[in-house]
Order: C-alpha cells, then structure tokens, then sequence
C-alpha cells in the first residue's frame, strides 16, 4: 500500500494456532508467543524490502489474541476516521475499540463456522 | 451496561486464570486460556451490538463463552474424529487447527477482506495496492 506522504506501508495479514506441538513449550509460558514467533518469521521473509517502508506483520491467534503491531495498524485507520469526521476528544479510542471489537467478532464467528462445518461433515459420515 | 459488562468480564477473567490456569491444566488448555486472555482477546465481550456487523447470534456466543470458560460445548461433545480422521481432544482445539478444508484460509481472508481494504480506502486513499505476488519483483 502507499500513503499519502510517500511512505508505503505493507501488511501482511497472518493466523496463527498457538497449540502446534513443536511451540507448546514456549507458548503455554509466554503470552502471544505465537505472535511474536510469527512476526519474526515474516519480518525475515520481507527483509529484502526498501529501508524507508513500513512493514507491519498483522498476526493473530485462532483463539483471539492480537499482535501489538495490529495496534499501530488500527491508530493509523482510526485517525483517518477521526480526522475525516472531525470529531474531537476521547472519541478517537472509540473507534480504535470499535475496530478490535470487529476483529474479535469476526475471529468468533469464524472460529464457529470452522467448529459447525467439521461437526456438520463428521455427523454426516458417521451417522 | 458497559460497567456491567466490563466488572462482568473482569470477574470471568479472575475465575478463569486463578481456578483454571494454575491448577494443572494440560498445556494446550493453557495455551488456550492465555490466548483468550491475551491482547484484545476478550473485545467481544464488552461489545455494544448497535450494528449489524456487531451482533453475535445465540450459537455463536455459546460457543464462544464457552471457549473463553474454557468449557465443553454439547456440539461437540459427541464427536470422536475430525473428516481427517484425527481424533479430537475433549475440548475440541483440534477443530480450530484442523488444515482440511479451506476454514483457516476463509479467516485469513475474512480479515484481509475487512481490514486491508478500509486501510487502503482511509489512510492511502487512490493509490494503489501492492500484493505479495508483486513485492516479490521488485
């Protein structure tokens, strides 16, 4: 993507299962280990980028915890929605609650849809 | 009703770490419980659903309390293999991390499709987007 002021900024969106066997150890230790584990990996896969891009390595966890890079991403969107609205004060943190509350409730409904399909094709199997 | 919500979540959020998480759980509930703990893991909790895009059906939030209580849902508490053939735990985290079918690429896409777009709409409006395919030429 590009900004405005010249900057690009690239995303890469990542969902990550923080139960795999080989990082149980470290994950059931550290909080967003998988994240983090994550962040890296892509941050070493985009290494050969230009020095003056952003690279912001979204990851999120199956059950629902984020990377701290999302944040950066949601201030970025919520101050365009704040400076497009021209609303002042504490409203800008509403809008970056209302984005993590979307990616919370999109991860549910997902995360159910992936639970039903497997039931729904497993019950049709087996009975 | 928000301060309902959140003294609601801050004590589901007490029971579950100090009963749960300390006291012998196998390694990948507590890999869960520390997931759903985690940065913003619990947002869903203490939405207002004034929009449509908000609103979180019955199943869907049974579900979903019922992962955050680390709890056994009735759907799945019948079912002893996965359509790979894997068997499934008592709490069903397999179900989530299961690589048959295209559900965990569905996700991917369903945040990209969400997220990626109004970025580009907001902060670089009308310019354009670079994909992975591309970057990798240049």
């Amino acid at each position: 993507m590009l900004t405005k002021d010249g900057i690009r900024t690239l995303a890469n969106v990542v969902i990550v299962d923080p139960t795999q066997a080989d990082l149980l150890p470290q994950s059931c230790a550290i909080q967003g280990f998988v994240t983090f584990n994550a962040a890296q990996a892509k941050e070493r896969s985009y290494r050969n980028r230009h020095p003056s891009d952003q690279f912001l390595p979204l990851t999120i966890e199956v059950f629902g915890c984020l990377h701290k890079h999302i944040d950066v991403f949601l201030h970025s969107c919520a101050n365009a929605i704040w400076s497009l609205k021209g609303i002042e004060g504490p409203h800008f943190s509403t809008f970056i609650t209302f984005l993590c509350q979307k990616i919370s409730i999109t991860l549910q409904r997902m995360r159910v849809s992936s639970i039903l399909s497997r039931v729904v094709a497993v019950g049709l199997t087996t009975f | 009703m928000v301060q309902l919500q959140d003294s609601i979540s801050e004590h589901l959020h007490h029971h579950t770490l100090s009963n749960m998480l300390f006291n012998g759980t196998f390694e990948a509930h507590r890999v869960r419980i520390l997931s759903c703990f985690g940065l913003k893991g619990g947002a869903w909790f203490t939405t207002r659903q004034i929009f449509l895009g908000f609103q979180l059906f019955s199943l869907v939030f049974c579900i979903a309390f019922c992962m955050q209580l680390v709890l056994l849902h009735p759907l799945i508490a019948n079912i002893f293999q996965c359509v790979c053939t894997h068997p499934i735990d008592l709490m069903g985290i397999h179900l989530l991390s299961c690589v048959h079918g295209n559900k965990r690429i569905g996700t991917h896409d369903v945040i990209y499709n969400t997220f990626v777009p109004m970025h580009e709409m907001l902060v670089s409006s009308g310019t354009r987007t670079i994909t992975c395919a591309s970057f990798n030429h240049i």
